[in-house]
């Protein structure tokens, strides 16, 4: 076989560079969120997690800030973002600005409040959504499935009616379609998704912290709206129960983290985590 | 002499190929390579303001994506700069007041909304390299408010009557799509803004909304 230069220049080319590539070959860059076989958790088990977080955070706002702070005299309402009114956020308001928080993050985590009748009327759930909400208040369940349209695992969970405060103030309002809502109802559902079928810890610790940032961030900005009040609660170690007080962000987060750590925690060692299935 | 031909052939493609990528990767040379006139408001920006720079050197980044082609790596790897997208707009324009944040349109019930006006995208509205401020088309609103149901309607000609005459050019003329002007809406058609200003606000000319606004964006992405 008769070989030309160019071949042979060709094949050098090639040669060098691989060698430039690979043999002296630079740090290979870091893969981001790279699932290895032994470490792939699923993304419902993560889900189940961030629900559960959600859950904690949601009485907490409800059950310590809004209706403590409310016998306290602390205002909360759906215009707490208008510079004139002494409000802060209701609950799903709260969790709204969360979500929000979470978009702007790096991470691909969507968060989404809905219900089958909300006050506003833009929150109804309609076509998937609707269908499994449906099976939610059927079966008390919640519900995961994969959003061909927006191709995202998506989980949704119920919420439920947890302080007395919240069903009497739906029954009450002037837009809402329902008016009889009891303690322990499920008034809607939370709808989480992202787009992978598996996460590695470390990706899963991520997402979890992610979502206690947009916690702290949205508690941060009700504490700036309450600087601006006619009369500032106090912001220190104190909470509602103890008087015209709100807790600090640190305060506020130390509570929340105590409450929801152990339950995150065991959520992860109870699922069956690959990590723990190799180490038998 | 066919082979003298062929090598003065590939040396030439070598030479050319080599003074574009020098010409394309030169700093003082990046209006050769942007794509068309920057957006309203962004006459100033500097490239790497939406195109973050891409981690790794160059030789890395070429060794990560033959990695991915071997089936050696699970993800392809940025050349020179990352693919813009709507997390670099929020980086600057994010608003907590925002009417209309774009991850709700992520939602599974918005299907509509992403199928026809993809509207989970900024660029969906707001296409970059454009020299404009709006790129979408006025009536957007029917893909979400066609059942839209208000009690105590407060303008005089009422939203569902101009739902029914599928009036949806003239949502704007009352309501700022993102809600950040400080402004009255009125309760009166008549007093809606005409259409021409809306349009002419969309080209990139005078606000007519309002002067004042809730929030300010950031001049820089790194701006605390």
């Amino acid at each position: 076989m008769k070989i030309n230069h160019i071949d042979m220049i060709a094949a050098l080319v090639i040669i060098l560079l691989t060698v430039y590539f690979f043999v002296q070959s630079p740090i290979p860059l870091p893969e981001p969120d790279a699932i290895n076989k032994n470490d792939r958790i699923p993304v419902n088990t993560l889900f189940k997690i961030l629900a559960e977080e959600n859950n904690q955070m949601r009485t907490q706002w409800t059950k310590r800030i809004v209706v403590k702070g409310k016998s306290a005299g602390l205002q909360f309402g759906e215009e707490w973002r208008t510079a004139q009114t002494d409000q802060g956020p209701l609950p799903a308001l709260f969790l709204r600005d969360v979500a929000a928080q979470l978009e702007k993050s790096p991470i691909a985590l969507s968060l989404f409040l809905g219900s089958d009748f909300p006050i506003n009327s833009a929150n109804k759930f309609t076509g998937l959504q609707e269908k499994y909400f449906t099976k939610i208040k059927t079966t008390q369940q919640p519900q995961f499935f994969f959003d061909q349209d927006s191709q995202r695992y998506t989980a949704m969970f119920a919420d439920k009616v947890v302080a007395k405060a919240c069903a009497s103030c739906h029954n009450q309002h002037s837009d809402s379609s329902k008016k009889d809502w009891q303690m322990q109802d499920v008034m809607g559902a939370t709808t989480w998704s992202y787009p992978k079928a598996y996460v590695s810890t470390s990706e899963l610790t991520r997402v979890v912290a992610t979502l206690r940032a947009a916690f702290k961030k949205t508690y941060t900005s009700y504490l700036n709206k309450t600087k601006t009040f006619q009369n500032p609660p106090k912001i220190g170690t104190q909470w509602p129960d103890e008087g015209y007080f709100v807790p600090s962000a640190a305060v506020f987060m130390q509570s929340f983290k105590q409450s929801a750590s152990l339950t995150t925690l065991e959520f992860m060692l109870q699922n069956k985590n690959p990590i723990l299935n190799n180490q038998k | 002499m066919i082979k003298k031909i062929m090598f003065n052939g590939y040396l030439l493609g070598l030479l050319v190929s080599i003074l574009t990528i020098l010409v394309l990767s030169s700093s003082y040379l990046h209006h050769f390579r942007v794509a068309g006139e920057m957006n309203i408001g962004h006459e100033n920006l500097v490239c790497n303001e939406c195109h973050e720079i891409a981690e790794g050197s160059l030789r890395q980044q070429i060794q990560a994506n033959i990695s991915y082609l071997l089936g050696q790596r699970q993800s392809l790897a940025s050349f020179n700069f990352k693919l813009p997208n709507s997390k670099d707009c929020l980086a600057c324009h994010y608003r907590e007041n925002d009417k209309h944040p774009i991850y709700r349109f992520n939602e599974p019930r918005f299907s509509e909304a992403r199928k026809s006006i993809k509207a989970q995208f900024c660029v969906s509205c707001h296409k970059e390299h454009t020299g404009l401020r709006v790129t979408s088309k006025v009536d957007n609103c029917q893909h979400c408010h066609q059942d839209l149901t208000i009690k105590n309607d407060p303008i005089d000609i009422s939203h569902q009557d101009l739902i029914k005459l599928k009036n949806w050019s003239s949502c704007l003329s009352c309501h700022d799509f993102h809600g950040n002007h400080i402004m009255q809406t009125p309760t009166k058609v008549k007093n809606r803004l005409e259409q021409y200003k809306i349009h002419q606000y969309m080209q990139g000319e005078k606000d007519p909304y309002s002067d004042k606004k809730y929030n300010t964006n950031k001049r820089t992405r790194y701006e605390d």
